[in-house]
């Protein structure tokens, strides 16, 4: 799973948000790193909505702009909790090899 | 021109279906991210509207080989209806389905100048085989002219839809409900648009 859709399922894990709200979420997920284009992010909206892993649920307009809420699915919760097992699988791996081979790392 | 006017201009380089269904939702998204004051869109979101319309352009689209299939007249699986729906109905239908089927008419001729070349062990004299390739790409025009609403609504309703839409009751007629049934009938038969 590429970072762009687990930040984007996490960001919905606990709330219904619209785009720029998931934009927003997902730069402070990320600590800045990533920048979602509105580009980027309905390619992704549409795969994850395909897959059924979000739903759009209710659209409202707010100064003459239509804005569509997007909320996770219980195959969201599923994907993003498994991803979740593997990512941290994956660190605990590294920190345990790198504990190993470089002298100078916190025990 | 306005930030909203350059978004919805660029917002061409989306599919038509998802301009018409989501349009106004992305540029509404778009906006909100560009400052106010901003004279223009900055560039890399402008790049970045037109790549993710490209990238739904190639995702909605079936493979070669399908998209070579179905432009021979055959079904498309379910997946791909709404670009068959799209490039069946909304405006240019009739350029795209003649053009494709010249080009078809063009390669095809092309291919059967070549066999016969090879059948007759003819080189000599490329003369009757142009005048046959530009006969059959003349034919091959009109007739595609000619036919294209018909073959348009026989592909539609060769993949499940009923052409011309309309409000009459699907066909075959819905079985009557029996009191016993514990769910609503399903419609079966063609399915409208």
């Amino acid at each position: 799973m590429r970072d762009a859709t687990f930040l984007i399922l996490v960001a919905l894990a606990d709330q219904e948000l619209h785009g720029y709200g998931i934009i927003g979420e997902v730069k402070a997920l990320s600590g800045g790193r990533l920048v979602l284009g509105p580009g980027t992010l309905y390619g992704t909206l549409d795969r994850l909505t395909e897959q059924s892993l979000i739903r759009p649920t209710r659209t409202e307009v707010v100064d003459g702009r239509l804005r569509r809420y997007y909320g996770i699915t219980p195959e969201g919760v599923s994907a993003v909790n498994s991803e979740v097992d593997d990512r941290a699988a994956t660190l605990r791996t590294a920190t345990a090899r790198l504990k190993l081979s470089l002298p100078g790392a916190p025990a | 021109m306005s930030n909203e006017h350059q978004a919805r201009i660029l917002m061409r380089a989306w599919p038509r279906p998802d301009r018409l269904e989501r349009g106004d939702e992305i540029v509404g998204t778009t906006l909100d991210l560009v400052p106010s004051e901003a004279a223009h869109l900055p560039a890399h979101m402008a790049v970045n509207l037109v790549v993710g319309g490209l990238q739904a352009r190639w995702r909605m689209r079936p493979p070669l080989w399908r998209w070579a299939w179905y432009r021979m007249g055959g079904r498309l699986p379910t997946q791909w209806h709404r670009w068959m729906l799209n490039d069946l109905t909304a405006p240019g239908w009739r350029r795209r389905m003649v053009t494709s089927r010249a080009i078809g008419v063009v390669v095809g001729a092309i291919i059967g100048t070549y066999a016969a070349q090879i059948v007759l062990h003819q080189t000599d004299g490329l003369t009757p085989y142009v005048l046959l390739v530009a006969g059959a790409t003349i034919g091959g025009l009109l007739g595609a002219i000619t036919r294209s609403r018909k073959d348009r609504d026989r592909q539609l309703v060769r993949n499940g839809y009923c052409w011309p839409p309309s409000n009459d009751p699907p066909w075959p007629p819905l079985p009557a409900p029996r009191a016993s049934d514990q769910q609503p009938p399903r419609a079966v038969g063609r399915r409208s648009i």
